[in-house]
């Protein structure tokens, strides 16, 4: 353990140091005021592992240095004791909220010391053994996430977006409908565009969130409808909506972008990331025999969408119009 | 290494330091003599109460650990009183402190006597 003492008193240094070699401490470094200690500690090549600081010194005191020294980093969580003849509240309470960890009484006792320096030694191994044990997680949890990576076809259930339910429901939910109810009920799909790309450039958590943050876009665009959606994989959405003619989805298409551009996405290495969605055109399901026909329908629409073709020219010509519309939809202002 | 062997190099440090804390104790002494002269005759007699204090905070330091437990009590309640009477708007000192003072001095002039 790298010990650095701190204080004006030679003598008391001279007897600190004895003491705790005595005691199996054999790497203190010690400094007269704490100018000089400030300098070692900058430029340290091996780190401190704990520090006595003595907190009546000239110029700058104990609690100033305890203060600095919390403010570095790699020193966050490290003891300091302070030492001091100071028995008055006041002084051990601004030590404490300068960052001390515990503090040493003069007269000086070479036991309590020792004692003090040894609770310090068990704090910082506890607290090296939490932030080893949380670099291990942290590797751990990168091991597992490439591991259970899903494919970019799977349809990944988005737990944590209100309103989007799994693509399985969905498909139960066509099953469900009666025959009566597919004369107004149309499927509907939409695909982000490059969507290998992104799933590329980013973790898997990550990768997710974007998805999170489309579906989110999307819902909002479409809540004036009546449309269940959920996600099918391969960067696709799926949805079953009614009365589909009362809607503009050239204009949802726009919103949707409109949305995830302010968004201002961003891949793991903090790069901008282009996210764009194409939205299909709704295909009335009609006159089927079963649920079954409606599913293979919905299928087909989300498999039909021609993924990777942005449309030319739409974006910017009806962008104004889209923006008047998100304007008012959300009160937001360009 | 057992506690015995720890114990002893603790004991022989505390004997090396010894006449060294008298040594600086003497030229403190001689310090505190003037300064407690000048505090009847100067106007402001702040500074030199704080050089007091200072010069109380380094016996109470070491004392008791070498021993001089009279010393140590003594620097101790010598440094709190002055801080508490430097926190007035004082700005003569009080008999009572002027006596605490007086006692130190004495105390440290009998340990180097001795």
């Amino acid at each position: 353990m790298r010990l650095l003492a701190v204080d004006d008193d030679a003598l008391i240094l001279d007897l600190l140091k004895t003491t705790l070699l005595a005691n199996g401490y054999d790497k203190v470094v010690t400094a007269g005021d704490a100018k000089q200690a400030a300098a070692i500690i900058s430029g340290a090549t091996e780190p401190f592992d704990a520090f006595l600081l003595d907190i009546m010194m000239p110029e700058v005191t104990g609690i100033e240095l305890a203060r600095w020294i919390r403010k570095i980093p790699q020193y966050q969580a490290a003891p300091i004791l302070m030492i001091t003849s100071m028995s008055e509240k006041t002084f051990i309470d601004s030590a404490f909220k300068a960052g001390a960890s515990d503090y040493i009484t003069k007269p000086f006792d070479p036991v309590e010391v020792v004692t003090r320096v040894r609770l310090a030694e068990r704090q910082y191994q506890s607290s090296r053994q939490v932030r080893d044990s949380s670099l291990q997680i942290k590797a751990l949890t990168a091991q597992l996430e490439d591991h259970y990576r899903a494919a970019l076809s799977e349809p990944v259930v988005l737990e944590d977006v209100d309103g989007l339910i799994e693509y399985m429901a969905l498909q139960n939910y066509l099953l469900q409908l009666s025959r009566g109810d597919f004369f107004a009920t149309s499927v509907l799909a939409m695909r982000i565009v490059d969507v290998g790309n992104i799933y590329t450039r980013c973790s898997a958590s990550l990768f997710r969130d974007i998805l999170a943050d489309v579906a989110e876009c999307a819902l909002s665009a479409l809540a004036q409808t009546e449309c269940i959606m959920a996600y099918a994989g391969n960067g696709a959405f799926a949805g079953v909506i009614a009365f589909p003619e009362q809607h503009d989805f050239d204009e949802i298409e726009l919103m949707i972008n409109l949305m995830i551009e302010r968004l201002d996405l961003t891949d793991d290495k903090q790069q901008p990331i282009e996210v764009r969605v194409a939205v299909g055109k709704p295909i009335p399901v009609g006159i089927t025999k079963s649920g079954r026909d409606a599913v293979a329908k919905m299928q087909r629409a989300v498999e039909d969408l021609n993924w990777n073709q942005p449309k030319p020219g739409r974006r910017q010509g009806r962008a104004a119009t889209a923006r008047s519309l998100f304007s008012r939809a959300f009160s937001m202002s360009f | 290494m057992n506690v015995m062997q720890h114990s002893d190099i603790i004991a022989r440090k505390i004997a090396e330091i010894r006449p060294r804390f008298l040594a600086e104790l003497s030229v403190r002494l001689d310090r505190f003599d003037v300064l407690r002269d000048q505090i009847d005759t100067v106007a402001d007699p702040g500074p030199l109460l704080d050089e007091l204090m200072q010069g109380a905070h380094r016996n109470s330091g070491l004392a008791a650990t070498l021993g001089f437990h009279e010393l140590g009590q003594l620097s101790h309640r010598a440094e709190l009183a002055i801080r508490d009477h430097r926190a007035t708007a004082r700005p003569r000192p009080t008999s009572d402190l002027l006596d605490l003072i007086d006692d130190l001095l004495g105390e440290m002039a009998l340990i180097l006597q001795d």
